[in-house]
């Protein structure tokens, strides 16, 4: 099971329904929507994906596939852009 | 006699209001007495009602921790019915319960300061405490998301002085909108050794941010208190622009000189608003502007080197640091991860 965490150099904090990261190596700023935000949460609880799709499917009306893929694309991003690493 | 031009005052535009003396935080060269006032927001409505009728058009408020002042909401609130521009200064611990009172009051904002002790979490949090720094930059990306502007302030000490270009390099690329350096102004002989410039040093660090200032588009400066050899008007206090509202309600020249710790002169203190109008004080707060202007051209005339840097001319002559020489000073807290301690005894 993959299990990722936030990267030691980020810091983030919650808006509305959204969350706002910031990079404080490479000093950049992100914006994850309602369900990114969602996914961040879980991944701070230390859940591995599989963990993360499973509580998405229980949250959300959606297709667990379809959960699954955009779990994965999320945390494949987050991980291209150093905001989060496996643990 | 001081030439003319340097008599004259200007109308009074701004005021920097001391909310409270409260802070979470406990910084060593903190020059506020370390107490819990809150200014009365009663009294503080009535002196901005008199303050707009009498033509100020901007507030800035400060503290302690403006955050900690419990009407802190109300206060943004009134300041932006009553049409001013407002900023404020912050070291962030707080600021996400601000959030509701800015968005609703973003045209009056002009600015959020935030303050830091340097440009990485280590040398900010040996200061402020562990988790200062993600607690201000987890504010700033807040700024960012909804569009507040914001700059910040660094106290500049033995400690951080080497930082400023890495400070300027920092703050340029997260999107602030000036980086203003300071002068530490002592409380204490220890802190003066431990933690103050010498004059050259002093020069030096105002090069290197003017330096900055060249190659970067943000604005990087030294705010008031910077070297100024030459008579003349240094500040915008002394020029008569800004005056201030401390948190026990009384108008004063300078927010700098305010609820000074270990101070004994109050020479700056003008009048108990309670008791007093608007401008009947911004009078008397210009008198004394006039005679400030007038005392500092003299010594520099005089050859007094400590004219040449307008605050620490201002702390000396206003009895700010009478604590040379005194038996009790007041001190902020020591840290663990100071590598050589200040002496918590002091001469007598």
């Amino acid at each position: 099971m993959t299990t990722f965490r936030p990267h030691p150099s980020v810091v983030s904090t919650e808006v509305e329904d959204a969350l706002v990261i910031l990079h404080l190596d490479t000093k950049r700023y992100y914006t994850l929507n309602s369900t990114g935000a969602t996914i961040w949460r879980h991944l701070t609880q230390g859940k591995a994906e599989a963990e993360i799709v499973a509580a998405l499917a229980a949250e959300y009306d959606a297709d667990e596939a379809h959960l699954a893929d955009s779990t994965r694309r999320l945390l494949a991003q987050l991980e291209a852009a150093a905001l989060i690493e496996r643990v | 006699m001081p030439e003319a031009a340097f008599s004259d005052v200007l109308p009074v535009k701004r005021l920097t209001v001391g909310l409270t003396n409260l802070c979470n935080l406990d910084c060593d060269y903190c020059l506020r007495v370390a107490e819990t006032q809150h200014l009365d927001f009663d009294l503080l409505h009535k002196v901005l009602r008199q303050a707009r009728d009498y033509g100020v058009t901007a507030v800035t408020y400060t503290g302690g921790e403006v955050l900690l002042h419990p009407r802190f909401q109300d206060v943004l609130r009134c300041t932006a019915e009553l049409g001013f521009s407002y900023s404020f200064v912050t070291n962030g611990w707080y600021f996400p319960k601000a959030v509701p009172v800015l968005r609703e009051t973003k045209t009056a904002l002009y600015r959020i300061f935030f303050s830091l002790d340097g440009p990485t979490e280590a040398a900010h949090d040996a200061v402020r405490g562990k988790g200062s720094f993600r607690k201000l930059m987890a504010a700033v990306a807040l700024c960012r998301f909804y569009g507040f502007p914001f700059g910040i302030n660094m106290v500049v000490t033995k400690r951080n002085v080497r930082s400023i270009e890495a400070m300027a390099v920092l703050w340029a690329r997260l999107g602030a909108d000036v980086v203003q350096f300071m002068h530490v102004l002592p409380t204490s002989e220890d802190y003066d050794r431990a933690l103050s410039l010498t004059p050259d040093e002093r020069r030096a660090a105002e090069q290197e941010a003017a330096a900055m200032n060249a190659i970067l588009k943000m604005p990087v400066q030294f705010a008031a208190g910077h070297s100024m050899p030459v008579p003349g008007t240094p500040c915008v206090s002394l020029s008569g622009e800004t005056v201030n509202l401390d948190c026990r309600g009384r108008l004063t020249l300078c927010c700098n000189l305010s609820d000074f710790r270990n101070a004994v002169g109050e020479a700056d203190v003008i009048a108990d608003m309670r008791i007093t109008s608007f401008r009947e004080a911004c009078e008397q707060v210009h008198r004394l502007a006039r005679f400030q202007r007038e005392r500092r051209n003299a010594a520099l005339a005089a050859g007094d080197a400590t004219a040449e840097f307008p605050c620490h001319f201002c702390i000396a002559t206003f009895g700010k640091t009478t604590w040379q020489g005194s038996a009790l000073v007041q001190l902020g807290r020591a840290r663990a991860t100071d590598s050589k301690p200040l002496p918590r005894s002091v001469s007598v």
